[in-house]
């Protein structure tokens, strides 16, 4: 999995590439609590290169969206696959989390 | 007269007799036979040396004994003396004496051809006959002269005679411009004082008419009548030596040499070898292998002409009287 | 044929033959040099020794020929008297100590008018001059060479040598001058005669002998025909000419060499000497007022015997040196190879597991001794390493130890006989849960709450291994517990319950999936809840299929929320419910593929007339296995089949 992030405007973008599974969740978290750490607490997330999510998967962003909300940012994922949207559905994340189409919709979300 | 005249005079009678006898040259197989040759000892006298020191003579029976010759040596005063019975003599001075009344007789006739040479250097001028016309000409002695003046009147020359002793040293040095040599003898020695024979005019004497053999053995006429027998063993000795000779040149020469040191004489091999190997070329010309001691009447006759042509002689003794045939090699 | 040899035998061949090469080189560029230099030095030293010789020669020579030129020049001014002249021959003889003899000799009739010869001669006899004379006839002086060639020739000459009257082996030579009287009725001269000294040319011979020509060097003399006056061979002197040398050995080189000598050229020549069959170098130089020659003859090899004797000792150092330099050679490249073999000695021994092995020990500051301490280096990293992972190795046996029991003690909180009810009739129930690792995070639960009702769940915690096997612990001991506890409240309210223990302290923020129903066998009501888990299929007793794909919310544990809800459906006998994880339908071919639900329906639709729950089960988990294959388990594998037979109650 490969994570690239950059700012735009007030958010940091990340670019979640691969999988988000048990091997790979550890990393995710690791790089995304040092960004959270250092001050970045709006993230907007593009999903379009994500392949595949598991529960460890789940469970990090789940970590991540407390994290982030216990610190007053907002967390938004954009651009999701289908089949991994379908797992979002199926344990009603997609109520929990902010899903939105495309980065112009993530960058209005967090207006 | 009394006995004692009687007796007186048998002791003449008798010596008279026995010196007769003796004169006669009448002796055993047993009495030593000298022979005197007219040079000193060289390879021209091989046959004789070898026959000598091989025993040869010994087993023909005879006890020879050989007088060395020489420049103080004279060969018809030992055979006319009786000092020896036989003498190595050339043709055209034994043509000679014989002329003048000596009872000598050529018993064989060894050399087959002439030796003579006219030699001139080529860097002189001379390359053929009239060439020679006002040079000077070293001539040596009478007996060799002979020919060389008939060859000159022959060839109507006028040239400068220059009499000269032995040696080739004058002609060398360009004191003459033609000197004569035996082609046996002085030719080789010119060519081993540096001169190659490319370098030389050569006139053969036999080339121009005048082809006078020279070695031969002879004696007095009464010493064959008494001893013809001794006289026929002697010539067939001395050509088996001859024989033995040519077969063993090596040995030969080292008889010759041994000779040559024990008279003190400088010997010289290779002269000596020459020597030996035209003395060959002489006696046994063209490559015969058989010997002849026949003297041809032809060139009884041309010596004889010779030397009624240049005033030496006014008649020579007739060919019967001057050859006897003797041996088994004398046939014609 | 070399890259198999040894590093000494490489090191040992390549120097020696390198080394041999240049020595080659070296030795015959030398002995070639050094031969030249030798000969070259050679042929001066023969031209120069010819040249003083001939110079001290010619000092004898010239001299003793102006004796006679003199007179010449005296006589040639007219007559002399008798007694006048016999004073000038004998005083020439007793004053001059090289004349051994002196004549003055006329023309026939040149002094007494009837005298054919008169030729008056003074000679050297011991200590005293003798008067005589060679009127003899016999003698005939006028043909004599000393004579007659100055005679012809009208110049001064030196006569051939020749030995003396006395029979000695005194060499003599003669020179003559010929002397002329003018002509009284004109300008002209005529020639009257010779006048001649005889010298002895003995000290000749001695300067020859006392020639030092190196060691087997010789000199000799020729007269102007060629022949030896001075010769090593007694035998040839004044017998043999060079020329008859060169007729007996055929040898036509010495034949020129003769030609050029009595032509008077100079020269240097390389020639087999006929004599001693060697190769020789030869000087030659005439001796310019006699006409004789001489020849300086050095025999090559003396010449090179020095440099022979050189070239064999300098061979012999050669050979030893390249035996030593090969002796130094093989020590040296032993020494060097000696730590590399005992290195890699040591390092096999390493290899086979003994770590601790010696190292050699090198203390030489070369590449040698930096390799070593490189290897120690290595061999302690090594080592340390070795250690570490003993250690991490015998923790991680330790932690596998330890997880193996945590298995067990996982598995034998999930209900694993089957069938659970054997003496009830009204249901069936088959299960398997098979971990991707050693502890995993799924679970599956059922029991009796009554004699009537039966509780079954399903779920997924977030994850795998050791915390998920803790969380699922923990909401297995929940379900149970609340099910007690709240013995007839809805699976929704239990599930509510069960979500807000488990939110609580749930600092790691894991989740679990979660399906309970609670089923009334007598009547067939079956209610469920389902918090974000896979909706499980139904087979009804018509074999439809159906999924009960109502969700009522977030998985367990994620937040408290709203309160859960309840689903209610009625089911007649024969109906199967298959409860599964997605360990099923995302199990994973080495493709990447995911068996996905079509499959699991697709199964589910050939079991469909089938009511053993077990054969349901092991079908699906068959396909899965089909599916997968070779590929590693990526989840949980977790499936539970309840097949409701209703109506038959238990006999007792």
């Amino acid at each position: 999995m490969e994570l690239k992030s950059y700012q735009e405007n007030k958010a940091t973008v990340i670019e979640i590439i691969g999988s988000l599974d048990t091997m790979t969740a550890p990393e995710f978290e690791k790089q995304v609590t040092e960004m959270i750490d250092s001050g970045s607490n709006i993230i907007i997330s593009d999903c379009n290169h994500l392949d595949y999510i598991s529960s460890s998967g789940l469970r990090v962003l789940l970590m991540t969206l407390k994290n982030i909300t216990n610190k007053g940012g907002k967390f938004v994922l954009f651009g999701m696959q289908e089949s991994v949207f379908e797992v979002f559905k199926i344990c009603r994340f997609d109520n929990l989390f902010t899903i939105v189409a495309d980065k112009a919709a993530a960058m209005q979300s967090i207006e | 007269m009394p006995l004692k005249t009687k007796q007186n005079l048998l002791i003449p009678i008798v010596w008279f007799c026995c010196s007769f006898l003796l004169n006669a040259q009448s002796f055993t197989v047993n009495k030593p036979i000298k022979l005197v040759l007219h040079w000193v000892p060289q390879a021209q006298f091989a046959g004789y040396y070898v026959a000598l020191e091989k025993g040869i003579y010994q087993k023909f029976g005879l006890d020879l004994r050989i007088i060395t010759g020489g420049p103080n040596v004279s060969v018809n005063d030992c055979v006319t003396s009786g000092r020896a019975e036989f003498g190595t003599y050339f043709l055209l001075n034994a043509t000679k004496l014989a002329a003048q009344g000596i009872p000598l007789i050529n018993i064989a006739q060894l050399s087959r051809r002439s030796a003579l040479i006219l030699v001139a250097k080529k860097s002189s001028g001379i390359l053929k006959p009239d060439d020679l016309n006002d040079r000077k000409i070293g001539l040596y002695q009478e007996e060799f002269s002979d020919i060389p003046l008939a060859f000159i009147k022959n060839n109507s020359l006028d040239v400068n005679i220059i009499p000269i002793a032995t040696g080739i040293h004058i002609f060398l040095h360009g004191g003459t411009d033609v000197t004569n040599v035996m082609w046996y003898n002085e030719y080789h020695t010119i060519l081993n004082c540096g001169y190659n024979p490319d370098e030389l005019t050569t006139f053969y004497m036999s080339d121009y008419g005048f082809n006078v053999p020279e070695d031969g053995i002879y004696c007095l006429r009464s010493t064959y009548d008494a001893n013809p027998e001794v006289c026929k063993r002697f010539v067939e000795a001395t050509m088996e030596g001859w024989r033995y000779a040519f077969d063993h040149p090596v040995e030969a020469l080292d008889i010759i040499i041994g000779e040559m040191k024990e008279a003190h004489i400088p010997a010289n091999l290779a002269h000596q070898q020459w020597m030996l190997a035209r003395m060959q070329d002489i006696i046994l010309p063209n490559g015969q292998t058989e010997f002849t001691t026949y003297l041809t009447p032809d060139a009884y006759e041309m010596s004889g002409k010779i030397l009624i042509e240049n005033g030496s002689v006014k008649t020579v003794t007739s060919f019967e009287n001057f050859y006897v045939p003797v041996g088994k090699y004398a046939e014609k | 044929m070399l890259r198999n040899r040894t590093l000494r035998f490489k090191l040992s061949a390549y120097i020696l033959t390198g080394t041999i090469l240049v020595m080659t080189v070296l030795f015959f560029y030398y002995y070639s040099v050094s031969r030249k230099l030798i000969l070259e030095s050679a042929r001066k030293n023969a031209q120069h020794l010819t040249m003083e010789t001939v110079n001290s020669i010619e000092n004898v020579f010239r001299p003793s020929a102006k004796i006679p030129e003199n007179l010449a020049f005296v006589l040639d001014n007219g007559i002399f008297d008798e007694d006048k002249l016999h004073c000038l021959v004998e005083t020439i003889v007793k004053k001059n100590s090289e004349v051994f003899g002196s004549t003055v000799a006329f023309e026939p009739g040149a002094f007494f008018p009837d005298q054919q010869r008169y030729a008056p001669y003074y000679f050297k006899n011991g200590e005293q001059v003798v008067e005589s004379d060679l009127n003899d006839p016999a003698y005939n002086y006028h043909l004599q060479d000393w004579y007659q060639i100055p005679k012809e020739l009208d110049k001064p000459i030196w006569s051939e040598p020749y030995f003396d009257e006395g029979g000695g082996d005194v060499i003599m030579a003669t020179y003559s001058v010929p002397f002329y009287w003018p002509v009284l009725e004109n300008r002209e001269t005529e020639f009257r005669g010779i006048i001649t000294i005889d010298i002895s040319l003995v000290w000749l011979t001695q300067v020859f002998n006392n020639l030092s020509i190196y060691e087997t060097g010789y000199g000799f003399l020729l007269s102007q025909s060629g022949k030896y006056l001075v010769h090593p061979n007694p035998d040839d002197i004044m017998n043999t000419s060079i020329f008859d040398i060169a007729e007996l050995h055929r040898d036509q080189k010495i034949r020129d060499l003769g030609r050029k000598m009595v032509r008077g050229e100079t020269g240097f020549m390389t020639i087999v000497d006929p004599f001693s069959g060697k190769e020789v170098f030869l000087h030659f130089a005439p001796f310019p007022s006699s006409g004789y020659s001489m020849g300086i003859v050095i025999p090559v090899d003396e010449l090179l015997a020095d440099l022979s004797h050189l070239n064999r000792n300098i061979g012999i150092i050669g050979v030893l040196g390249i035996l030593a330099l090969f002796g130094v050679i093989s020590l040296i490249s032993g020494r060097i190879t000696e730590p590399i073999r005992r290195l890699s000695g040591a390092t096999t021994l390493i290899g086979q597991g003994d770590f601790n092995a010696a190292l050699p020990k090198i203390d030489t500051n070369d590449e040698i001794g930096q390799l070593m301490h490189s290897f120690e280096k290595m061999q302690i990293a090594l080592a340390e390493y070795i250690e570490n992972l003993k250690r991490t190795t015998a923790d991680k046996e330790k932690i596998e130890g330890e997880l193996r029991i945590a298995h067990d003690i996982q598995m034998s909180i999930i209900p694993r006989t089957f069938p659970p009810f054997p003496d009830r009739s009204d249901v069936d129930i088959y299960g398997i849960l098979e971990s991707a690792k050693a502890v995993g995070g799924d679970l599956y639960d059922f029991f009796l709450l009554d004699e009537d009702r039966l509780g079954a769940a399903i779920g997924d915690v977030s994850g795998k291994g050791v915390p998920a096997s803790l969380f699922m612990a923990v909401t297995r001991t929940l379900l149970r517990a609340k099910s007690m506890n709240m013995k007839n409240a809805s699976p929704g309210k239990i599930v509510t319950s069960m979500d807000i223990d488990l939110c609580t302290e749930n600092d790691a923020s894991m989740f679990v999936t979660f399906f309970y129903f609670i089923l009334n066998l007598k009547t067939g009501e079956l209610e469920y809840c389902n918090a974000g888990h896979n909706p499980p299929f139904v087979l009804d007793e018509n074999s439809k299929i159906t999924a009960l794909d109502t969700v009522h919310g977030f998985p367990l544990g994620v937040m408290e929320a709203e309160p859960y809800q309840t689903g209610k459906i009625m089911i007649k006998p024969g109906t199967r419910i298959v409860l599964y994880t997605d360990g099923v339908t995302e199990a994973e071919n080495e493709a990447r593929e995911l068996f996905k639900e079509k499959r699991l329906l697709d199964t589910l639709k050939l079991m469909k007339d089938v009511q053993d729950p077990k054969e349901i089960t092991l079908a699906v988990k068959s396909a899965v296995k089909g599916f997968t294959l070779e590929a590693e388990q990526s989840d949980d594998l977790t499936m539970l089949v309840i097949t409701y037979l209703g109506g038959n109650f238990n006999q007792e």
